[in-house]
């Protein structure tokens, strides 16, 4: 598979340097070259970036819709110092969820009728790590309900937003319905 | 030719000058935490990228001594960075007497 043809169509010409292929990934510019994709064994895995949240949205909506398959994967695997085999699935895991708290992907997604956890389940039943879904679950949906209680004006205040958290109450079911379809 | 691209270059050039400083100056001993949630104990400019560091390295003053507290593009910019509003003439204020006045009138 030609990397250049995983950059969306409006970004690919020879005068805009904001995204290249270098070596193995694609390259998004911003500030520093900062890795987006890399394709092994024909499937295209792409670093839920959070840094550059729009090029990763951009990018998903292009590969929907030439049809490639494509799971997502951890930014630590795009640093050369990678990540210890052991930890590599929790990792992954962790990071589809964390990423899905975030309001630009939670948002972003939505716009383009995008389902990430669908996608996780799916990588997960390829990778035979299914079990190890819930466990991270947990300890996401702790960090997505973290508060802070003000005694001065009697009121709690959230770190994430209402949509998100109400999203996380029932995101498990969501997840097992996903995995029976 | 000082256009939008020249201008954007100019303005990267400056962040890009703060982020570094931040890298020599400042110390996470316990690691810098990125806007991935993974943890760096050496963090590099890459990874400032989303959090508060650049957002505070972003620049909407002037980078000259003389200038430093004046705000760039916006309407208001005569007025310091601490703005003093009592005289109730920006334009925000303007807007709301406005919107009140055709409310008042029913024309909103």
């Amino acid at each position: 598979m030609d990397l250049n043809n995983l950059i969306p169509d409006k970004f690919r010409s020879l005068t805009n340097p904001t995204w290249i292929v270098k070596g193995q990934f694609v390259m998004f510019k911003k500030y520093e070259h900062i890795p987006v994709c890399f394709v092994e064994d024909d499937i295209v895995y792409i670093f839920l970036e959070n840094r550059v949240p729009n090029a990763i949205i951009k990018l998903v909506k292009h590969l929907i819709n030439i049809g490639v398959e494509f799971y997502f994967t951890t930014p630590e695997l795009s640093n050369p110092k990678g990540v210890i085999e052991e930890n590599y699935h929790d990792k992954v895991i962790k990071h589809y969820l964390y990423s899905h708290a975030q309001v630009e992907f939670f948002n972003g997604f939505r716009k383009i009728d995008f389902d990430l956890i669908d996608n996780m389940v799916k990588w997960t039943e390829k990778e035979n790590c299914f079990d190890k879904v819930k466990a991270n679950y947990e300890s996401i949906s702790k960090r997505v309900e973290r508060k802070e209680y003000d005694f001065y004006s009697n009121n709690y205040s959230y770190e994430y937003k209402d949509e998100i958290r109400e999203e996380f109450q029932s995101l498990y079911r969501h997840i097992q319905i996903s995995k029976i379809l | 030719m000082r256009d939008r691209a020249w201008r954007r270059y100019m303005e990267e050039r400056v962040v890009i000058r703060r982020m570094t400083r931040s890298i020599y100056t400042n110390r996470w001993w316990r690691g810098f935490e990125d806007v991935n949630g993974i943890d760096h104990q050496r963090p590099t400019i890459a990874i400032y990228i989303g959090t508060e560091i650049h957002f505070r390295a972003k620049t909407h003053t002037t980078t000259k001594w003389d200038t430093k507290h004046k705000v760039k593009y916006s309407p208001n910019k005569d007025q310091g960075y601490y703005r003093d509003d009592g005289n109730g003439q920006t334009r925000e204020i303007n807007k709301k007497i406005f919107l009140r006045i055709l409310k008042d009138n029913g024309l909103k």
